[in-house]
């Protein structure tokens, strides 16, 4: 980090709201192997150059050569640059949201938390869930987060869900940042591209399996919803239990009736909040196992917040928090 | 000690987190109470008030004596003959319209110079008579002495309309009538006689005997020494007769007034219900901690009992508001359907205050025996382990389904068992049991209904719709209470709208035969059932000759006491009825021929209501105390009449002259000639009228003022239904708050599915929605049942009268619609809650 903070340029130029502003960039796409992003503080990894995707984004078709115009719809500023000594000429100014989408798309990540603080006020007092946690996860991946209770998991889990605002930082799914949304943005977020899996399986006992898996498209406004929600319990092979009510169900098979439920509408991000937390070990791990079928067939990613060593075992890459930050980030 | 802790942790702390629900079931509680407390206060002041009227001055008499169109004087000389030591008071007792502020009151005639010489209370009322001038005063047949709230003076001029003709009295005197419920107007006996035109007779002797021997002992002497026709009984009997005719009235009214009571004791029984359901886990922890089932049952009975003793305490100021209102319109009714009265004011006193807190801690500790007796049995490993939305569905539907059917049978049964006493209490009974047949149907139908049309539901309405009503289904309990409330107050408002509309239809239907005269003839001031002013013998003589006039029926009625309720006894010109009317007779016989019957003979034709009170039919005689004599009437048939609920008795008008000799027609029917001009027949009649008090109105005045009598009597039934719709509705609103707190689980998974706040909303608003077409379907069949038994079980019974069903569609239309928008308005903030709810929050509890 000391390093990479001695490279950072100190120089802004001075923020104007709602107004266009031109940055240059010379060079563009031919030397930079990596870059620098002072907004995440951290070098980013990727193959493919921050600052050409950056380039790539912002250029517009009556541009000048090396010339950008860049929309800056907020007075959000952030400043790139590559870390090789080049002059103020080469920082780009864009906006928080142009830079997460350059991060999406640098890193292929379908989910980024980038600088999230999360605080809740609990009997009049600030309690701090998250503190500057940033996370990139890339489609297809299985990530597991583990931690203790309170250790601000299911918090990650719901700002990724697009359930809640974070109080700094920001969230993208999907390249969308969920701090530039209303509340109905939110709710079209949530139906086009996230699914959620629950603890205590959370499936309404006056629908019947089948109704219960059909609801998100239904809520969605989809007209024929049935045939997808019988091709998922296909998948979970529960399409013989169709016409039962939840509570004619076992605990495993409820768990598998809300995970054809979070995939009903082909979400991209799967979020699963301790789904064997309720159910014994071997049941358990049936239920991780079809999660990973999920990663592997549907090309989703899951983040499955748990306890479960075993399940944690089974993950491409596995986040360990502690205390609202993220202690140890481990890719299998 | 650890009861209070108890009840305080696990009821009042949860009460304290909902104010909003906790005070909503208060306020349905007060205003339940209220009603009840209102009709209470109201009906004692409208109806109870009689001493105060005619008993003006009675002073501390003992007994009276009376007799059908008056004691003859002859009589009352032989009373004076009697060689006992008997105090008298003969007493010429009417109505007179003060015309200068157009007030009704009694007018009394004494006898002063008796009542001078005594030193009973009412010579002492009359202090102020100038001893020396009195002889003066009582020769000068101007004279009247004036009750204090009149507001006269001494020497002061007064109009009075007496019968038909207005004429100026000088006040000689004030005497004070603080205590008196009503104020009066006292002449002297010869000029009140002169006045009201019943020379030679009185209408009353009050008697006061001495307390040795008995007072029926006195009552059979005198009565022995008196002519058969004249009746002698106790002092204030008139006053009793008429508290027992008004009492079936007064029944009907208290019975409607419990509804609103009934439907809060439903909403009592559901947030019991809903607090037991809610805290069974803490149940089942404090229970295995150590809490007895006593003390389980005990807690939640005492969440019932605050509600009652909060919600009576504010219905008593509520109360005592709704009933100056109430008063007003019971004494209209009273009036026009009764008897005269004079309202006194709705006062607040300690028993009915009593009573009400009473009422309102009992109806809501027995609303909650269920629930909480539920609550005490309890098993704490169950409640611990057991899923609560498990035990939710728990409803025996198939058991209630057939304890429904078993009621309705009872209500059949019941519905056919004769009065008791003259009061319906079978018919109570039976209305009783079909709203509990329908509360133990209405799971079985709800479930059904909602299974069977959630899919249609869904597909026609969206997703919303389809867990709104899968909801509905799932808590079936709750839904069922909340559906029964509701149902019951519309089924009440249905089946008083229906027995009123029909009631309505019947006496328009009846008026088109009743009013077959083209002209009607009444002296002038307050019309009431019991008083019958008269005018002029020669007055409708001379009306017969005028131009253009075909006929004229004088009908001349009196106030009789049969068999100890009061009753008209009228006499009508057969002649022109028989030409003229086509009377609706029980007996569908022909008009001419049960006439012909009558003509001149000692026959009767008995109004409905007299015929089902006194349980007399054609063919059957009654004696009736005519002039002195007592004359057995033979029934000749029985009538249809709507106009009074007081029995009357027909007879010709030439047989009652026999009895009664005195030609003054009370009212007076015209029939024009063919081809003559109604309005100048009418300017003629008002013409000859010049002078005198008497209104002339066409059929259609009479027909547009009893509808409009009708409706105003009315009133306060629709006013008593409204506020039990106003009850279930804040119930429904209650419970959907409930219902949001409930299930904010659910809202807050929608919410992560994908659910927009608009698509809750929906969901809230579609469920109150269906709860009000399940209250309207359901109200509608249970109101249809119930009409049947009001119009025909109640009413025959309560009123004797028949009442041809008809169906008030647009009342009906209108009131239902209005029930159904305020159903779903109450919807309203209980769904601005939902949406309101902290999805992350709500679903992570537990």
């Amino acid at each position: 980090m000391a390093y990479l903070n001695s490279h950072r340029v100190r120089e802004e130029i001075p923020p104007s709201p709602g107004t266009d502003s031109t940055g240059s960039v010379s060079g563009t796409g031919s030397f930079l192997q990596s870059t620098f992003c002072i907004r995440c503080d951290q070098a980013h990894k990727s193959p493919l150059p921050l600052f050409e995707a950056a380039a790539k984004l912002l250029r517009q078709p009556n541009s000048k050569r090396n010339s950008f115009r860049v929309a800056l719809p907020d007075p959000g500023i952030l400043i790139m640059r590559t870390h090789l000594k080049r002059p103020a000429s080469s920082m780009l100014r864009v906006n928080s949201e142009t830079h997460a989408s350059v991060l999406r798309e640098a890193n292929n990540c379908l989910l980024v938390l980038d600088k999230v603080t999360k605080d809740y006020v609990t009997d009049g007092e600030p309690v701090r869930a998250l503190h500057d946690v940033s996370l990139e996860v890339a489609t297809g991946q299985f990530l597991v987060l583990v931690g203790r209770s309170g250790c601000g998991k299911s918090t990650l889990l719901n700002l990724a869900g697009a359930m809640d605002f974070p109080t700094s930082g920001q969230v993208l799914v999907d390249g969308i940042s969920t701090n530039s949304l209303s509340d109905a943005g939110l709710t079209q977020l949530r139906r086009q591209k996230v699914g959620f899996i629950f603890q205590s399986f959370q499936l309404l006992h006056t629908l019947t399996v089948l109704e219960n898996v059909e609801l998100p498209l239904l809520l969605a406004g989809v007209a024929d919803a049935r045939p997808s929600a019988r091709q998922r319990l296909e998948w979970v092979e529960l399409a013989d239990l169709a016409d039962r009510y939840p509570h004619q169900l076992s605990g495993g098979q409820m768990q598998r009736v809300a995970i054809a439920r979070a995939l009903v509408h082909s979400p991209r991000l799967v979020l699963a909040d301790e789904p064997t937390g309720n159910l014994d070990t071997t049941t358990g791990a049936v239920i991780v196992e079809l999660l990973q079928r999920v990663v592997r067939e549907q090309k989703v990613t899951v983040l499955m917040a748990t306890h479960s060593v075993e399940a944690a075992a089974l993950a491409d890459i596995v986040v360990r928090m502690r205390d609202g930050h993220i202690e140890e980030l481990v890719q299998s | 000690m650890l009861s209070v802790r108890l009840f305080y942790r696990l009821i009042v702390r949860p009460l304290l987190r909902e104010p909003w629900r906790a005070a909503l079931t208060v306020f349905a509680v007060a205003l339940g109470v209220s009603v009840v407390l209102a009709i209470e206060l109201a009906g004692n002041a409208a109806a109870g008030s009689f001493r105060s009227s005619l008993e003006t001055l009675s002073g501390n008499t003992n007994l009276e004596v009376t007799a059908a169109g008056g004691i003859p004087e002859q009589t009352v000389a032989t009373l004076e003959r009697l060689p006992y030591p008997i105090e008298l008071h003969a007493r010429v007792e009417d109505y007179t319209t003060v015309a200068d502020s157009a007030q009704t009151v009694p007018l009394i005639g004494l006898d002063l110079i008796s009542e001078s010489n005594n030193d009973s209370p009412q010579s002492r009322a009359f202090d102020t008579v100038d001893a020396e001038n009195a002889l003066q005063y009582l020769n000068d047949l101007n004279s009247v002495w004036v009750g204090s709230r009149l507001g006269y003076k001494p020497g002061d001029r007064i109009r009075l309309l007496v019968n038909d003709h207005t004429r100026e009295y000088v006040v000689r005197g004030i005497f004070n009538d603080q205590n008196e419920g009503v104020s009066a107007i006292v002449m002297d006996i010869a000029t009140a006689q002169r006045e009201v035109g019943r020379m030679g007779r009185v209408d009353r002797v009050l008697l006061k005997v001495p307390d040795e021997p008995s007072i029926e002992e006195w009552q059979s002497r005198i009565r022995d020494a008196l002519p058969s026709g004249i009746e002698v009984r106790l002092e204030g009997s008139g006053t009793a007769e008429n508290r027992k005719m008004l009492s079936a009235f007064r029944w009907n009214l208290r019975v409607l007034s419990y509804v609103a009571l009934v439907v809060g004791a439903f909403l009592i029984y559901n947030t019991i219900s809903v607090s037991v359901v809610r805290r069974r886990p803490e149940i089942g922890i404090v229970r295995a901690l150590g809490a007895t089932r006593g003390a389980i049952l005990l807690a939640f009975l005492g969440e019932a009992a605050c509600f009652g003793v909060a919600g009576s305490l504010l219905a008593l100021p509520l109360g005592r508001a709704l009933a100056s209102v109430a008063v007003r319109l019971l004494s209209m009714t009273v009036e026009s359907l009764y008897v005269s009265s004079t309202p006194g004011s709705a006062a607040l006193n300690l028993p009915s205050a009593i009573l009400g807190v009473l009422v309102g801690i009992a109806v809501a500790v027995v609303s909650a025996l269920s629930p909480a007796r539920e609550a005490s049995l309890v098993s704490p490993v169950e409640a611990m382990a057991r899923a609560r939305r498990e035990y939710i569905a728990r409803v025996h539907k198939a058991r209630d389904l057939w304890i429904a059917l078993a009621m309705a049978l009872a209500a059949g049964l019941a519905s056919r068992m004769p009065a008791v006493e003259g009061k319906p209490l079978f018919g109570y009974l039976s209305a009783i049991l079909l709203i509990g047949a329908s509360v133990f149907a209405i799971p079985a139908f709800v479930d059904r209904l909602s299974t069977l049309s959630s899919n249609l539901l869904g597909r026609c309405f969206g997703v919303e719709a389809l867990l709104a009503s899968r909801s509905l289904a799932g808590s079936l309990r709750r839904t069922s209470v909340l559906v029964g409330a509701l149902a019951t107050a519309i089924a009440m408002m249905t089946a008083v709208g229906i027995m009123v509309g029909s009631f309505r239809q019947t006496i328009v239907v009846w008026m088109n035969d009743q009013l077959p005269a083209d002209l009607y003839l009444r002296p002038a001031g307050d019309e009431s059932a019991d008083r019958h002013p008269t005018m002029s013998p020669e007055f409708a003589d001379a009306l017969a000759k005028l131009p253009g006039v075909a006929a004229v029926d004088r009908y001349r009625a009196y106030e009789i006491s049969y068999q100890g309720l009061p009753a008209t006894l009228a006499g009508a010109d057969l002649q022109v009825m028989r030409d003229f009317r086509s009377s609706d007779f029980v007996s569908g016989r022909a008009p001419d021929k049960v006439l012909d019957e009558m003509r001149r003979r000692d026959a009767a034709i008995i109004s409905e209501p007299f015929s089902n009170k006194h349980r007399v039919h054609a063919g059957q005689s009654i004696n009736v105390p005519l002039g002195g004599r007592n004359v057995s009437l033979r029934i000749v048939d029985v009538y249809y009449d709507y106009a009074s609920e007081r029995g009357v008795i027909v007879i010709d008008r030439m047989t009652l002259l026999r009895y009664l000799p005195d030609p003054a027609p009370s009212n007076l029917a015209v029939y024009v000639q063919q081809g003559a001009n109604v309005d100048a027949v009418r300017q003629e009649i008002e013409f000859a009228a010049a002078g005198r008090n008497v209104l002339v109105f066409t059929d259609r005045d009479l027909r547009r003022e009893a509808i409009r009598i009708f409706d105003r009597t009315f009133a306060i039934t629709y006013a008593l239904e409204a506020v039990a719709i106003l009850v279930a509705v804040m119930g429904i609103g209650g419970a959907l708050l409930a219902l949001v707190i409930d299930r904010r689980r659910e809202f807050g998974l929608l919410r992560f599915m994908g659910a927009a706040t608009g698509q809750l909303r929906k969901i809230i608003l579609v469920e109150a929605g269906l709860l009000g077409v399940l209250a309207n379907l359901v109200g509608l069949g249970l109101g249809f049942l119930l009409s049947l038994v009001l119009i025909f079980v109640i009413n025959k019974q309560s009123f004797g009268w028949t009442i041809q069903f008809h169906w008030p569609v647009a009342v009906l239309v209108g009131a239902l619609s209005a029930v159904y928008a305020a159903t779903v308005v109450a919807g309203l903030y209980p769904a601005r809650l939902a949406t309101r709810l902290n999805p992350i929050e709500v679903i992570h509890e537990e």
